[in-house]
């Protein structure tokens, strides 16, 4: 088991987005988090990533508590996510973006002041086109479409040195085109054993994707299980195909 | 005559180029507004102002300005580690009134009101820079360094991740980065220019009293930034050009003394509207004033 979460209670003044939830993730499975829009899907990813403090709970990943490590400590232990909106910097660019995934030598002040000797333009470029992104590196990425930039997002986060990727909604908003290259890009990634959470709205696409998913409804744990016998629950067809 | 008045007009350019280039690093590189920046300034002319009065040579009091600030500098991050955008901003603007009110009142060091005269022309390696044009090459040479100190700052991959602060902190702790990290040290760098600028002032105008350190002046070092540009270091070195020469213009225009001020204040005031209005980027800026 690579992540594990017991109990897990996060409120937000009067509302409870997380209610006492528990389940786990497994090493080399995809899970999927459906459930309907508030269910708290979101907030299940922040409170791994360490973005919201938990009022109740713990989690422990390769079996050690991380209550108390910092989001980016999380992320530098292989916990990686992207996010519905993309975020990136929108000052910077796509080759920007990659160095910085690579790791945490760039931090170090004083290393900042001698000559840059590394330059990995060609090698980025390949990179980046193997994610169907035909521009240049040196292009800023507030120049990029939304689908480009959801993609570079997909880009970036598999870059990072990563244990565990946290994939929220990773084809929302991109046109049919993207969606597909996303879709095809996920499906590679299922095949290589990647760790992977992904919310994910699409039920055709989930039940091909995933070896687990979890129902969340307003913060508790409606079920899980495997997605043949999760998907065909009366509930959940209720709610996500009205039949 | 005329060459001493220029020398003047240089020597202070040279001052508020480190001055605005240290704050362009924590405003528009990392994107903390940092307004107090002005009490750097004052804390490294007062520490360099003191320590030299006391009899420590001035290389080591021009040093010792650059980081007390920068110490001081990081006890604000420390202090405002929670506060984020306009509360950070007011914060820093309060630090910057609890450091007047200190310089002000705190008579047994600063002299208060008073202020601190006969301040000493520095002496380096024995060879005393007395007169202008000497010293005028000293900042001259303090500039080059500062400038090309945070150029190669701003350009490295560490520059690169001060800007992913300013356009997305949270997005950059996902990638592992400790942003708190990365604000300190670029405050505390801010802070370091601004101390050593603080020292060079207070050495070449001999006397320094609270009142070259309050709000008017932090509104001035601001201005440049933005009229130059937010990370841009050759704007801020421009606009420092421009904005202290622009009011320079009035010594030559039939105005009464009372008036030049105020003159000088609408100057500033017009041109931060327009360049707020035609150019939001600044003159040569990168990222848009947000």
């Amino acid at each position: 088991m690579l992540l594990s979460i017991q109990q897990m209670t996060k409120k937000f003044g009067g509302v409870t987005a997380l209610d006492n939830c528990s389940f786990s993730l497994e090493q080399g499975k995809i899970t999927a988090i459906i459930g309907p829009n508030g269910a708290g899907k979101t907030t299940l990813f922040d409170a791994i990533s360490g973005l919201v403090p938990l009022d109740q709970g713990k989690i422990t990943f390769h079996d050690n508590d991380i209550a108390n490590l910092q989001e980016h400590q999380r992320a530098n232990i292989g916990i990686v996510r992207t996010w519905q909106q993309v975020r990136l910097f929108k000052n910077l660019t796509i080759a920007d973006h990659l160095a910085m995934a690579e790791g945490n030598d760039d931090t170090r002040f004083f290393r900042s002041l001698l000559p840059d000797t590394k330059s990995a333009t060609e090698e980025y470029q390949s990179y980046i086109e193997s994610f169907g992104i035909e521009r240049p590196t040196e292009t800023i990425v507030r120049d990029l479409s939304y689908g480009q930039r959801k993609l570079l997002q997909l880009a970036i986060a598999l870059r990072k040195p990563h244990t565990l990727l946290l994939l929220d909604e990773p084809v929302a908003g991109v046109n049919a085109v993207i969606q597909q290259k996303i879709e095809n890009l996920l499906m590679d990634l299922k095949k290589k054993g990647e760790t992977i959470a992904i919310i994910e709205h699409d039920i055709e696409f989930v039940r091909k994707l995933a070896d687990k998913v979890i129902v969340l409804d307003a913060g508790k744990v409606l079920l899980q299980g495997l997605p043949e016998t999760v998907l065909r629950d009366k509930r959940v067809i209720e709610a996500y195909l009205g039949e | 005559m005329i060459e001493g008045y220029i020398i003047h007009l240089l020597i202070l350019i040279g001052v508020y180029i480190v001055l605005a280039v240290g704050l362009n690093l924590s405003i528009g590189f990392t994107g903390l507004l940092n307004l107090g920046h002005i009490a750097f300034f004052g804390i490294g002319a007062y520490t360099s102002a003191i320590l030299q009065l006391a009899g420590v040579p001035f290389i080591i009091s021009f040093f010792l300005a650059g980081v007390v600030a920068s110490l001081f500098g990081l006890l604000l991050v420390v202090g405002t580690r929670n506060l984020k955008g306009d509360y950070f901003a007011l914060a820093t603007l309060g630090f910057s009134f609890v450091v007047y009110s200190v310089f002000l009142n705190w008579t047994q060091v600063t002299r208060g009101p008073l202020g601190i005269p006969g301040i000493p022309k520095p002496e380096l390696f024995g060879l005393r820079i007395a007169d202008n044009f000497s010293y005028l090459l000293f900042v001259t040479i303090t500039v080059f360094f500062v400038v090309m100190f945070v150029w190669k700052l701003a350009t490295s991959r560490y520059g690169k991740l001060l800007e992913a602060v300013r356009d997305d902190e949270i997005a950059l702790r996902l990638l592992g980065k400790n942003t708190f990290k990365l604000k300190a040290q670029s405050m505390m760098v801010s802070a370091f220019c601004a101390g050593i600028a603080g020292s060079l002032f207070a050495h070449y105008i001999t006397y320094i009293d609270p009142s070259s350190f309050f709000l008017s002046e932090i509104i001035l070092v601001v201005t440049i930034v933005m009229i130059g540009g937010l990370a841009s270091i050759r704007g801020s070195i421009f606009a420092t050009v421009l904005i202290l020469l622009i009011p320079e213009a009035l010594r030559f225009v039939a105005l009464p003394s009372s008036m030049i001020g105020p003159t000088r204040q609408i100057i500033y005031a017009v041109l931060l509207l327009c360049v707020l209005l035609l150019r939001p980027r600044g003159l040569f800026g990168k990222v848009d004033l947000e």
